[in-house]
C-alpha cells in the first residue's frame, strides 16, 4: 500500500506543478511507483510540464464518471519504463463533476498499485482542494520566498492541520533568488520556516533551466548542472526516509562586485 | 423546625424557608405568616424581606408563585431570594467566566479562537489570525494578528504584554489598529485599556491599579 501526497499552496503560481513534475520523476527514477494525479479540473498542465499532452485519451472525469476502467486513463512516461504514470485532469469538464467520494475512490485504488501517489492540487482553498487535500496523507506546501505565497502557505497548513493527516505538512521553497538573498532584498529561508513551523523538505532556486524544461516538456532531474535538478534530488531522497543535509546557500557564496555588474552567472 | 420562620437581622426581616418543607405547604405558611404580621396602613414605609431558600433552588414557577404571595399586599416586597446552592449550569457558566485560559498553539491566517473568561496566549498568533474572549487577554508568546478583548462589550477587559507587533487591538467594540506611526509607543510591559473618553489606551504594566481604579471612578 502505497502514499498519497498532495501538492498545494494556496496562491497560484508558486510552481505546484513544476514541484510535482519533478519530485515524482525523481522518485520513479529512483525506481519507485509513482502516479501523478491532476485535480486541477478545467486547467489541466501537468501532462504539459511532462510533455505528455498527445498521449491523453481519457481522463479522471471519465473514470469518475465510470465510462473507463481506471487503468485506460493511466498515462505511462515512457521515459521512466513501467514506474511513472499520470492520470489527467479533465480539460473540458466543469470542476464541480468530480465528488469526494470518487475523487477518494480513485485515490485509494491507486495507493494499492502505486508506491507514490502524487496529487496535483488546484490554486485556491475551495472545492477542488478540499477534494485534493481530504484524499490526501500527507501533503506538501510550495511556498516562494515572497509574503503573498508565504500568508497564503500559512493559511493552507492552517487548514491542513485541523484535518489531522497521518504525515504532517511538509514545506518546499521554491523559486528561491540566490542574488536576491544575498542583497538581503528577499525573505529569509530560516524566517519562512520559523513562521509556518513546519518540517522544510527542501528549497529550490529560481532558475531559466526549470522554465526552459517545462517549456520543453522535459523535467530538470537529470541535469546535472542544474541547481534546482540537484534540489529535487534531494527532496526525492528525504521523502525515502534518507538524511541529507539542507543545502540552504548562505552569505559564504556572495558573488563579488564585477561579476554582479557584470552579468549574473547562469 | 417549622416550615417558614421569620427573623430579624442586620441586613433587615429575614424569611428563612425551610428546604425539607413541602414547598406547597411552605407557600401556605407563609401566606399565614404575613397575615399574622401587624401590617401597618398604607402611609407607612414599605418593609423589605429577604427570602432565604437554603439547600433548596427554587423553580421559575416557583420564585413566581413566592413574588405573587408578596405582591398582594403593598406595604411588604421581597428584596431578594437567596440559595445556598446555585444551579450546575449557573456553575459552569461562572466558572467559564472566571477561567484562565492557556494557549500555546499556532493561529495561523485565517483561524479564530474564541474563549470565554480571561486567557493567558503563550503561543503565536500569525498574521491573519484572530484571538477573541469576553476577558482579559495576557500575551506571553508572539501576536501579529489580532487581539480581541472584552468581546462583545465588555469595557473593563485589557490586553496586557508585548503589543508592539499586533494588527489590530480590539477592546470591546474599540479597535485600535497598530501602524508603524504608533507602534513605537507600543513596548512590552504595558497594557491597553479602555479610558474614560471611550477609546483604547496604552499605559505602563506599573500603572495598571491606578488607572483602572480611576477609570472605574469616572464611570460609576
Amino acid at each position: 500500500m502505497g502514499i498519497s501526497i498532495v501538492v498545494t499552496s494556496g496562491k497560484g503560481g508558486v510552481g505546484k506543478t513544476t514541484t510535482t513534475a519533478n519530485i515524482s520523476s525523481v522518485l520513479a527514477s529512483l525506481g519507485k511507483k509513482v502516479c501523478m494525479v491532476d485535480l486541477d479540473i478545467g486547467l489541466r498542465n501537468l501532462d504539459a510540464v511532462l510533455g505528455l499532452t498527445n498521449r491523453i485519451v481519457y481522463d479522471i472525469v471519465d473514470v469518475a464518471q465510470n465510462r473507463v476502467v481506471l487503468s485506460q486513463a493511466l498515462v505511462r512516461d515512457p521515459r521512466f519504463e513501467d514506474n511513472l504514470y499520470l492520470l489527467a485532469a479533465s480539460q473540458f469538464a466543469d470542476k464541480y463533476v468530480l465528488d469526494q467520494d470518487s475523487v477518494r475512490r480513485i485515490i485509494t485504488y491507486l495507493k494499492q498499485r502505486f508506491d507514490f501517489v502524487m496529487i496535483d492540487c488546484p490554486a485556491g482553498i475551495e472545492y477542488g482542494f478540499q477534494n485534493a487535500v481530504t484524499v490526501a496523507d500527507g501533503a506538501i506546501v510550495v511556498t516562494n520566498p515572497e509574503l503573498a505565497s508565504v500568508s497564503d502557505a500559512d493559511r493552507v497548513v492552517g487548514i491542513l492541520e485541523s484535518m489531522k493527516m497521518p504525515i504532517t505538512p511538509h514545506l518546499i521553497i521554491n523559486r528561491v533568488r540566490k542574488n536576491m538573498i544575498n542583497e538581503g532584498t528577499s525573505m529569509r529561508i530560516d524566517d519562512i520556516v520559523n513562521h509556518l513551523r513546519i518540517p522544510l523538505l527542501g528549497v529550490v532556486v529560481d532558475e531559466d533551466d526549470v522554465i526552459a524544461a517545462s517549456n520543453a516538456g522535459r523535467t530538470v532531474i537529470s541535469d546535472n548542472n542544474s541547481d534546482a535538478g540537484h534540489s529535487y534530488r534531494n527532496i526525492a531522497h528525504r521523502m525515502l526516509g534518507e538524511n541529507i543535509p539542507l543545502d540552504i546557500f548562505n552569505g559564504d557564496k556572495k558573488t563579488g562586485f564585477f561579476s554582479r555588474v557584470f552579468g549574473r552567472k547562469k | 423546625m417549622s416550615n417558614v420562620t421569620l427573623k430579624g437581622s442586620k441586613e433587615g426581616f429575614v424569611v428563612i424557608i425551610n428546604d425539607e418543607s413541602d414547598f406547597q405547604q411552605a407557600l401556605k405558611d407563609l401566606k399565614e405568616l404575613i397575615l399574622k404580621q401587624n401590617i401597618g396602613s398604607a402611609d407607612d414605609d414599605v418593609i423589605q424581606f429577604t427570602i432565604k431558600t437554603g439547600n433548596r433552588l427554587l423553580t421559575d414557577a416557583q420564585i413566581k408563585e413566592v413574588k405573587k404571595t408578596f405582591t398582594e399586599y403593598p406595604q411588604i416586597e421581597i428584596k431578594d431570594i437567596i440559595s445556598e446552592v446555585d444551579s450546575r449550569l449557573e456553575v459552569s457558566k461562572l466558572l467559564k467566566a472566571n477561567k484562565m485560559n492557556i494557549e500555546t498553539g499556532i493561529v495561523r491566517s485565517g483561524q479564530r479562537l474564541e474563549f470565554e473568561g480571561d486567557v493567558l496566549f503563550l503561543g503565536v498568533l500569525h498574521e491573519g489570525a484572530q484571538i477573541s474572549t469576553n476577558g482579559s487577554i495576557y500575551i506571553l508568546g508572539k501576536v501579529n494578528g489580532i487581539v480581541q478583548a472584552g468581546f462583545p462589550d465588555n469595557t473593563s477587559a485589557a490586553i496586557f504584554g508585548n503589543l508592539r507587533h499586533a494588527a489590530q487591538l480590539r477592546i470591546a467594540d474599540v479597535i485600535e489598529i497598530v501602524t508603524d506611526d504608533n507602534a513605537d509607543e507600543l513596548h512590552n510591559h504595558q497594557f491597553a485599556y479602555i479610558d474614560d473618553m471611550h477609546s483604547i489606551s496604552v499605559n505602563d504594566l506599573q500603572d495598571y491599579k491606578e488607572v483602572m481604579s480611576n477609570s472605574r471612578k469616572g464611570t460609576v
